[in-house]
C-alpha cells in the first residue's frame, strides 16, 4: 500500500503539473474563459446543468430532508 | 548444534559425532562466537555444506577397506567432508575469527575454556579406562578390577556412556549388511575419536573426581508449543468485537463511496473535457486550457479512485483483521508439546 501511494501521488503531481503548464500556456497565449464556457455550454448544456443543480435538485433534498 | 545434528541424519552416525566434536573443538577455539556464528552462517547452510561432500556409498565402502587397519584414523581424517571441515577452520584461522593451529585438534597452547578442560580430563579418563579393560581381559589383573571399579564413580558413568555409544554405532543408516568384526573396530574408533559429544538430549554431563570441578555443557532444544483457545473469552470477546468492527466498517463506507462517486465524476469530466478540447475548439489558446482543466480534473480522479482502493483494502480490511488478531491474542495462549 505504501508504494502504490507513492506512485499514484507521484502520478498526481505530475499531472497536475502538466495541466497547470497548459492552463498557463493558454492564459499566457490569450484564451478567454467566457469563450470557452459557450463552446462547452452548447456541447454539453452547463448552463441547465448547473440550473437543475442549484434550483432542482436541491429542492428535492430539502423537500426529502437531507438539505435544510 | 542441537539443529545441526538433527540435519545431518543422512550421516552415519560415527561420522555425525566427529562432525559435532570438530565445530565444538571449532566453538572452543574460536576468538570471537558471534563472528565465527556469522562466518559458519545457519546450521542449514553447514548441513548443506556437507551434505556435497559426502557420499554415502563411498563412505561404507572406506569404512569396510580401512575397518581392519590399524591406521584407520588416518585414513578416516582423508574423508571429503573432513578436509571440507578443516578447509573451513583454516579460513575461519585465516580471518582471525580462530585460534591457529598446525592440527586441526586439542592445543596446549590455547587459552583453557571449559569445554577444552573437560574434553582434557575426559581423555585421561578414557585411557584409563581402555587400561582397565585390558586387565580385564587378562585375568592376572582381576584382584584389581574391583578396586577400580568402585573407587571411581565417572568411571562408572563413563562406561554406561560407552554403553550407550556401543548400542549407538548399530543404529547407523545402512547397518544390515556391516560385520561385526567392523562394529568392534567402529566402537573403538568413537571411543578414541569422539573427545566432545553432543547428543540430540536436553544435557551433557562430565563428573570428574572431588578435586576437579564438573562441567555442564546444555544442549539447548527448540521447544515446541501449539496454540490453544480459551472458547470462553473468545465467545465474549465476539460478543463485543463483532458489533463494534461492523459498526466501525459501516462508518468507513461513507467516505469509500463518496470517494468513489468522486473518483467516477473526475473520470468522466476529464474524458469530456480532454475529448472536447480536441473536437470543439479551434483556437490553441483555448484549447491548452480545456486540456488544462482535463489533465487536472483526471489527477483528481485517479487520487480519490485509489483511495476508495484503499479505504476497501487497506483501512476496511485492516480494521477486520486487526479484530482478528486481537482476538487471537487474547483469547489464544501457547502451551509446549508434551
Amino acid at each position: 500500500m505504501k508504494n502504490g501511494w507513492r506512485i499514484i501521488i507521484s502520478i498526481v503531481l505530475i499531472a497536475i503539473l502538466l495541466g497547470g503548464v497548459c492552463l498557463g500556456v493558454g492564459i499566457i497565449t490569450g484564451a478567454e474563459m467566457d469563450r470557452v464556457y459557450s463552446v462547452l455550454d452548447k456541447q454539453y448544456n452547463l448552463t441547465a446543468l448547473y440550473k437543475y443543480v442549484t434550483e432542482d435538485l436541491v429542492t428535492e433534498f430539502q423537500r426529502v430532508g437531507l438539505l435544510r | 548444534m542441537a539443529e545441526l545434528a538433527r540435519l545431518l541424519t543422512f550421516m552415519y552416525e560415527e561420522d555425525v559425532r566427529k562432525v559435532l566434536a570438530m565445530y565444538d573443538e571449532l566453538f572452543g577455539d574460536a576468538c570471537n562466537e558471534g563472528l565465527l556464528l556469522d562466518f559458519l552462517g545457519s546450521p542449514t547452510r553447514q548441513a548443506v555444506m556437507l551434505a556435497r561432500a559426502y557420499n554415502a556409498k563411498e563412505r561404507k565402502l572406506q569404512i569396510n577397506s580401512t575397518s581392519r587397519e590399524d591406521d584407520a584414523l588416518e585414513e578416516d581424517d582423508n574423508a571429503e567432508f573432513i578436509r571440507v571441515m578443516t578447509e573451513m577452520r583454516r579460513a575461519a584461522e585465516d580471518r582471525g575469527i580462530v585460534y591457529g593451529d598446525e592440527q586441526f585438534g586439542f592445543s596446549a597452547e590455547k587459552p583453557a575454556t571449559p569445554v577444552r578442560e573437560a574434553k582434557r580430563v575426559w581423555e585421561e579418563r578414557e585411557g584409563e579406562t581402555s587400561e582397565v579393560r585390558k586387565t580385564e581381559e587378562n585375568p592376572q589383573t582381576a584382584d584389581e578390577k574391583p578396586a577400580e571399579n568402585v573407587s571411581d564413580d565417572a568411571g562408572t558413568e563413563e562406561r554406561k556412556e560407552d554403553g550407550k555409544e556401543d548400542a549407538a554405532p548399530t543404529e547407523a543408516p545402512p547397518r544390515e549388511n556391516v560385520p561385526a568384526e567392523e562394529n568392534a573396530q567402529s566402537e573403538k574408533r568413537t571411543e578414541e575419536t569422539a573427545a566432545v559429544q553432543v547428543e540430540d538430549t536436553d544435557e551433557l554431563r562430565f563428573d570428574f573426581s572431588e578435586k576437579e570441578e564438573p562441567v555442564i555443557v546444555k544442549a539447548e532444544k527448540p521447544v515446541e508449543t501449539v496454540k490453544k483457545v480459551n472458547v470462553f473469552l473468545a465467545v465474549i470477546y465476539a460478543i463485543f468485537a463483532v458489533p463494534i468492527t461492523l459498526v466501525i466498517c459501516t462508518v468507513l463506507l461513507i467516505p469509500t463511496f463518496l470517494a468513489l462517486a468522486l473518483a467516477a465524476a473526475g473520470v468522466f469530466v476529464s474524458f469530456k473535457l480532454i475529448s472536447s478540447a480536441f473536437g470543439g475548439f479551434a483556437i490553441f489558446a483555448d484549447i491548452m486550457v480545456v486540456l488544462g482543466a482535463g489533465l487536472v480534473t483526471a489527477a483528481l480522479g485517479l487520487l480519490f479512485l485509489w483511495m476508495f482502493v484503499w479505504f476497501i483494502g487497506g483501512a476496511i480490511a485492516g480494521v477486520i483483521s486487526g479484530a482478528i488478531r486481537l482476538g487471537e491474542k487474547l483469547c489464544t495462549r501457547e502451551v509446549e508439546v508434551r
